[in-house]
């Protein structure tokens, strides 16, 4: 789709085809598409649209009523939805898209059932303890399905816990650091790990192999990184570790997603980071001396890195086509 | 895959001779214009914040701003008519935006920003950075820049309602000729697209933000909120023309059973986008970023419907019941039409050429 029109851009750009005829090329070339295509698109949409106004429907019309409702109904309607998108997982082929879905809704009206439970009941369990029980019996449905994007919905539910955990508690590594330093930390390290992790499985499964899933935990990670950079350079009093950890964490995702496994997307991001955490550097350093000089440098120092890492990133995507 | 293309093209005796095309030299990766994007702006901001300091008094000044402003956008065309590196880009990106800053300072010290005046001067002026300026990321800035003006211009004029309007119809029609009108397509492109993130930011922040909205107040009611049915037959209207463009591309006669249907569509959609805001806006964008193969119209099209989606529960026109019973209407007429166009407007499978 994207490639025919880009394709097309160019030969319009080199006036390979006539004015006459572009209406003509586009629709050839696949760019305008097909009235077959007009008529799967329009079907689609209509289906995957009304079904999503139905469940927004079902969905308005139990919060209106939601304060009316008994115990008994509360829980007997999210059970009866729960128990029906695991039987309807059971009906439809395993490996196809729809059983794949209902097993990410079965795994969401999880999740409300023990908020629900939470709620209801008023157990004094903290809310971490929600997350991780919610995480802990969805997994072996999360095992089961083989779908990446309820992998990435169990890693998300997973740092609302360690999140609420650190908020709850001084954390995990209260001993040594703040706890927003303990709670970057343990999320850093969780999703490194995990990150890691993704990557070598992608190797022996192929349900895995989903891009757009590394790119987001590895832009979770550089976001992490990030931040405890601009601990370091916005309050004297963090630890050596937290000091140090952005450099050689950039290190070792340029030579993963430089030199194993080019990835042009997590190096823009890569880029990012770089640029934001120097200019942090740069105006912590030399704002107090000089404010207007400074403002000028940073323009400078902005401009030449972002000019910079244009020319290496578009080299990045010249190799990786 | 580009090879393959064009080998099609030439069959169909639609290509002249030429250099082969590579199909990932056409531009630059997404991801690496909004790095660039944000880079220049952020410079602009400390640019604009240096000028400020160093020259404090330059501010107080209604003529220095307009003239500074004006020599440095001045400068930025002639750097570019001469050079196209990314440094250049960047730097020209952070001193135009610094430069535009200035003019607008001149601006509303020149105007009552409570009149028309300012705004059309500062719409005049991103259409003029549409046609000098050369980078696709600077064009793009300056055509959301534009959308805002048209907004607050129209606000001023106590016809809000027709701004939205005025940003479909024109970023419509820009993306329906993208192609032919080839020559102007490095200008179209950048347009429409900050015209269409115009119409969406306008309608996110017209919900939540209230910042746009109350940055101008007016005292003059507006005609078209007196006559809401009448702001909402005019974006019936936009919806008409796209669909019978679209139909006409594709050899169908306005009358025929497929026309007639999806123009009767859009006035479903229509009627239903006044108790569901913003649904006739997504839905055009989805249409029309299909209609062209564009990937990241289709990704704005998506993520604004379900923005809006999402909002529409917080909205607080209706209650929950109320948008509960619309919902549902909705459901049955978007269920039921894809039954209709299933059973009695069937396309035949091998129908892959117009």
């Amino acid at each position: 789709m994207q490639q025919a029109r880009a394709v097309v851009s160019q030969l319009l750009a080199q006036q390979r085809i006539a004015e006459q005829d572009i209406d003509a090329a586009l629709l050839v070339s696949g760019v305008y598409p097909s009235k077959a295509s007009w008529h799967a698109f329009v079907l689609r949409g209509l289906h995957w649209l009304g079904m999503l106004a139905f469940a927004l429907a079902v969905i308005f019309f139990v919060a209106a009523n939601w304060g009316e409702l008994g115990k008994l109904l509360r829980f007997g309607l999210l059970e009866c939805l729960l128990v029906s998108s695991v039987a309807a997982y059971c009906y439809f082929p395993s490996h196809g898209l729809v059983a794949k879905s209902l097993m990410l809704l079965s795994f969401l009206l999880l999740g409300g059932l023990l908020a629900l439970f939470g709620q209801t009941y008023q157990t004094g369990a903290d809310p971490w303890q929600l997350f991780f029980n919610w995480v802990l019996l969805g997994t072996p449905w999360v095992l089961i399905a083989r779908f990446a994007p309820l992998w990435m919905l169990w890693l998300m539910v997973l740092n609302l816990a360690i999140g609420a955990y650190h908020k709850d508690f001084d954390g995990w590594f209260s001993s040594w650091m703040s706890p927003q330093e303990s709670v970057s930390w343990a999320l850093l390290l969780f999703n490194s790990a995990a990150l890691l992790g993704w990557e070598l499985l992608a190797r022996r499964f192929s349900w895995l192999r989903n891009s757009w899933a590394t790119r987001l935990l590895a832009a979770w990670c550089i976001f992490l990184l990030s931040l405890l950079a601009g601990f370091a350079i916005f309050d004297r009093d963090m630890t050596l570790a937290t000091n140090v950890v952005w450099l050689p964490g950039m290190a070792i995702l340029l030579w993963v997603y430089r030199l194993k496994k080019l990835d042009v997307l997590i190096l823009t991001l890569w880029c990012l980071s770089a640029i934001v955490v120097l200019i942090c550097w740069a105006a912590q350093s030399f704002f107090n001396i000089d404010q207007a000089g400074s403002l000028l440098m940073l323009t400078i120092i902005l401009i030449s890195m972002a000019s910079a890492a244009a020319i290496w990133l578009k080299k990045l995507t010249g190799e990786h086509a | 895959m580009s090879a393959a293309i064009e080998a099609k093209l030439a069959q169909h005796g639609l290509l002249t001779e030429g250099k082969a095309v590579h199909s990932t030299a056409a531009g630059t990766a997404w991801y690496i214009n909004l790095l660039m994007g944000f880079a220049g702006w952020l410079a602009a901001v400390f640019l604009f914040g240096f000028l400020g300091l160093a020259f404090a008094d330059l501010l107080e000044s209604m003529l220095a701003c307009a003239l500074v402003g004006s020599l440095l956008i001045v400068l930025v065309y002639f750097i570019l008519r001469h050079n196209d590196g990314p440094f250049w880009q960047q730097l020209s990106l952070a001193v135009s935006l610094s430069g535009q800053a200035l003019i607008c300072v001149a601006v509303f010290e020149w105007f009552d920003q409570h009149n028309w005046q300012p705004w059309l001067a500062l719409l005049s002026l991103q259409l003029l950075v549409v046609w000098l300026m050369p980078p696709f990321v600077h064009r793009l800035f300056a055509a959301l820049f534009a959308g805002f003006c048209v907004f607050l211009l129209c606000r001023s004029l106590g016809l809000a309602e027709l701004s939205r309007t005025l940003l479909m119809l024109s970023s419509a029609w820009l993306c329906l000729h993208e192609f032919s009108l080839a020559r102007w397509r490095s200008h179209i492109l950048p347009l429409s697209y900050g015209l269409l993130m115009a119409l969406v930011l306008l309608y996110i922040d017209g919900t939540f933000g209230q910042i746009l909205w109350y940055w101008h107040e007016t005292e003059t009611l507006s005609v078209l909120a007196r006559l809401a049915w009448l702001s909402k037959l005019l974006d019936l209207a936009v919806l008409l023309y796209v669909a019978s463009v679209l139909f006409t591309r594709y050899g169908q006669p306005l009358n025929s059973r497929y026309a007639l249907a999806g123009l009767a569509f859009c006035g479903l959609v229509a009627l239903c986008s006044t108790k569901i805001a913003a649904l006739d806006i997504s839905l055009l964008i989805l249409v029309l970023a299909f209609a062209a193969s564009n990937r990241l119209l289709l990704a704005l099209g998506s993520s604004s419907l379900l923005w809006f989606v999402g909002q529409y529960y917080y909205t607080l026109e209706l209650s929950l019941l109320q948008k509960s019973a619309w919902l549902l209407l909705l459901s049955i007429l978007l269920l039921s039409s894809a039954w209709l166009i299933r059973h009695f407007l069937p396309v035949k499978k091998e129908s892959t050429d117009a």
